[in-house]
């Protein structure tokens, strides 16, 4: 701690503050995570040790770096390279930033290739969403928050949890309660980014696992017994019945993406349901929309969110977030975040949610017939936004963040000893 | 851009284990070898009864082992050390157990191995606090002595490989043989001088010779890895001395400087 210079506070993680830093030695700014390990009951936090594991396997410049670790007192410091701003910043600052198709380009093959090492050591993300895709001060694109991160493909697989990814970049089968998955979820997500840096707004806000199911199926179609062979045979799918839905053809996808045949075609099989044929980070990234032109953007020339992270009207404190925009001026640069960084708590309690779900349900309804247990009226409507419509009442601030199921996930795998035993600890 | 720090691996030259921290403490190095082993076994047996993957029991041997080439049997109690090894490994290999089972199941192993009557730990005995007291604070020193860096490979599926049809299609009971000698060789600091190829090629040597098996001899096959035939009688001599010890019991070299 002695080396570090401590600055403003970024934001509050999910499990400790993050602030700023300069390493007196070197003059480097850094960012530096800290973590509660005082309670003896847990010992060092499983998310921490995943965390440093994962980042110390995998030097890429497209994952962010862990330059040090170091315990100081109760705590556990992660220092970090700086980053001074995410993904999600860029998408949200529509008034300054215009991406072009290389833009988009140049940061689909940076997301693409930070995952493709990841898979590449066996290694799933399971929490890809704009706001872990962080941006460094010369333009750099990285992958960071590997907190939920897990190995995957040992043949001793058990079971993973699925409560992983925010809700709105869970991969269907995820959603289905599938216990047994690989990367093709973190690739899904992907696809969802796309599709978001292209739109400039999330393409499929759900505010529910059950309505987020019904919105991609109705902006992708309902999959057939051919599309996704097997779906009716993971746990939860055969409870619910969606109303068929023909897939979009590539013509209206272009439509509402504006953009090329390359584009949809790459997007279509990202977002393919089925997760054995859905693309690999390494397929993606020989995909032929890399080939061709317009070229990505180098990137220092990538757009910067100019909107510094404490004006979004978020729920960060206060204080922090004056102090932040004070140190970003003095800086010369506005933008400043750090991962895990919780601007918002999920779900949105908002009137503009409810807005938004009303006007969908004029425009377009999903009847499912739901069984008994699934405790809904039968006539209850879920509404549904249409593929083309548009929802820019659901804008700011209402990002769902990855819950902290997998603690519990932890918590329910108890030993089966002697009674004894068990008597005898239960405390 | 791209940084390379390199695979890492702990791997120290003779002097470190010749020299130890706790040889500097006056541990005699017939005690510490008792001691490293004595604390293999029981990680082994807590292992078993947690119903850990032999892959997080064979973790927590090498952290346990790692952390006494730095550290001294007489600062760090042999059986903490263990339950700490364990408990991170657990972490480690996605097999997480709670901190209050790893202590009931070391308390119990400690009591059979002593022929004691078995007893559970009450939550309220003042040893269940003691114990846990210890053992995070071990933890923590462990995560700080290896600076964070606790990614541990394992020779196991190189031995796999190797005797595979494909390459030198051993037969069953030689491939059951070396797994053995390997999971034995945890025990000694087999894994904290020599890099897992070593080990993995010195085990598939020893294991023939005791079968009494012939492997390819022109060209060593063990030449893909670049090993020294010395390195290799070496780490033969290790595991070898292992089956001349007697029963590992504990010695209680520990200085609490807590009381």
């Amino acid at each position: 701690m002695e080396h570090y210079e401590k600055g403003p506070t970024l934001g509050e993680g999910t499990f400790g503050r993050v602030f700023a830093a300069t390493d007196k030695r070197t003059g480097r700014r850094v960012a530096i995570k800290k973590i509660r390990m005082g309670k003896a009951k847990e010992g060092v936090n499983v998310t921490a040790i995943r965390e440093i594991k994962f980042l110390r396997e995998l030097q890429h410049e497209n994952v962010i770096e862990l330059i040090d670790v170091f315990p100081h007192k109760r705590n556990l410091y992660l220092v970090y390279e700086y980053m001074t701003s995410d993904l999600e910043a860029v998408i949200k600052d529509k008034a300054n930033l215009r991406l072009r198709v290389g833009d988009v380009k140049a940061y689909m093959r940076a997301i693409l290739q930070g995952l493709a090492a990841c898979h590449g050591h066996w290694i799933m993300h399971r929490d890809v969403k704009p706001n872990n895709i962080l941006l460094g001060p010369s333009g750099q694109v990285k992958l960071a928050d590997f907190g939920a991160g897990r190995v995957f493909g040992s043949p001793n697989d058990k079971k993973f949890t699925t409560q992983v990814f925010a809700r709105w970049y869970r991969a269907p089968e995820l959603l289905f309660d599938s216990q047994l998955y690989s990367s093709a979820v973190d690739m899904w997500a992907v696809g969802c980014v796309f599709a978001e840096l292209m739109l400039r707004r999330p393409w499929l806000p759900g505010n529910n696992d059950l309505e987020q199911l019904s919105l991609i199926f109705e902006a992708l179609g309902t999959p057939t017994e051919e599309q996704w062979p097997g779906m009716k045979s993971l746990p939860t799918a055969s409870q619910v019945v969606f109303k068929p839905i023909a897939s979009p053809t590539a013509a209206s996808l272009r439509q509402l993406f504006r953009c090329g045949a390359d584009a949809v075609d790459l997007l279509q099989q990202l977002l393919c349901f089925d997760p054995s044929r859905r693309m690999s980070a390494e397929q993606a990234l020989r995909h032929e929309y890399f080939g061709n032109e317009p070229a990505a953007t180098p990137w220092a020339d990538l757009p910067r969110p100019a909107v510094p992270f404490g004006e979004e009207g978020s729920s960060r404190p206060q204080g922090g977030a004056r102090e932040a925009a004070e140190a970003g001026a003095g800086a010369g640069n506005n933008g400043h975040l750090l991962q895990g960084v919780r601007r918002s708590s999920f779900p949105p309690e908002g009137d503009c949610a409810r807005d938004a779900t009303g006007v969908k349900a004029s425009a377009s309804e999903v009847r499912m017939s739901l069984p008994a247990e699934m405790k809904m009226g039968e006539n209850e409507r879920t509404p549904v936004l249409g593929g083309n419509g548009h929802r820019d009442s659901l804008e700011a601030g209402e990002r769902p963040q990855l819950g902290s199921a997998d603690k519990n996930y932890l918590r329910k795998r108890k030993l089966d000893m002697d009674r004894a035993f068990e008597l005898a600890s239960n405390d | 851009m791209s940084r390379k720090r390199g695979r890492f691996s702990f791997v120290v030259p003779a002097e470190y284990v010749d020299d130890s921290e706790s040889r500097r403490d006056g541990v005699s190095n017939d005690d510490e070898v008792m001691l490293r082993v004595y604390g293999c076994e029981i990680i082994q047996q807590a292992g078993q009864l947690l119903r850990l993957p032999q892959q997080a029991c064979a973790t927590a041997q090498v952290i346990f082992q790692r952390f006494y080439i730095k550290r001294s049997f007489v600062d760090f109690k042999v059986e903490f050390s263990a339950m700490a090894a364990t408990w991170l490994a657990s972490k480690l290999e996605e097999t997480p157990r709670a901190l209050r089972w790893i202590l009931q199941v070391f308390h119990r192993v400690d009591r059979r191995r002593n022929g004691l009557p078995l007893a559970p730990l009450e939550y309220h005995d003042p040893l269940f606090s003691n114990w846990r007291t210890n053992v995070t604070v071990t933890e923590r020193y462990m995560l700080r002595e290896f600076g964070f860096s606790i990614k541990v490979e394992h020779p196991h599926k190189l031995v796999l490989v190797l005797l595979s049809p494909q390459v030198l299609n051993a037969s069953h009971e030689l491939t059951q043989e070396a797994w053995n000698l390997l999971n034995d060789s945890l025990r000694t600091t087999a894994c904290v001088r020599f890099n897992p190829e070593t080990v993995a090629c010195a085990m598939i040597l020893l294991a023939a010779r005791r079968l009494g098996e012939p492997l390819p001899e022109s060209p060593p096959w063990w030449e893909m890895f670049d090993l020294s035939p010395a390195q290799l009688e070496e780490c033969i001599g290790l595991v070898n001395h292992l089956y001349t010890l007697p029963r590992a019991h504990s010695i209680p070299v520990w200085k609490d400087l807590s009381d």
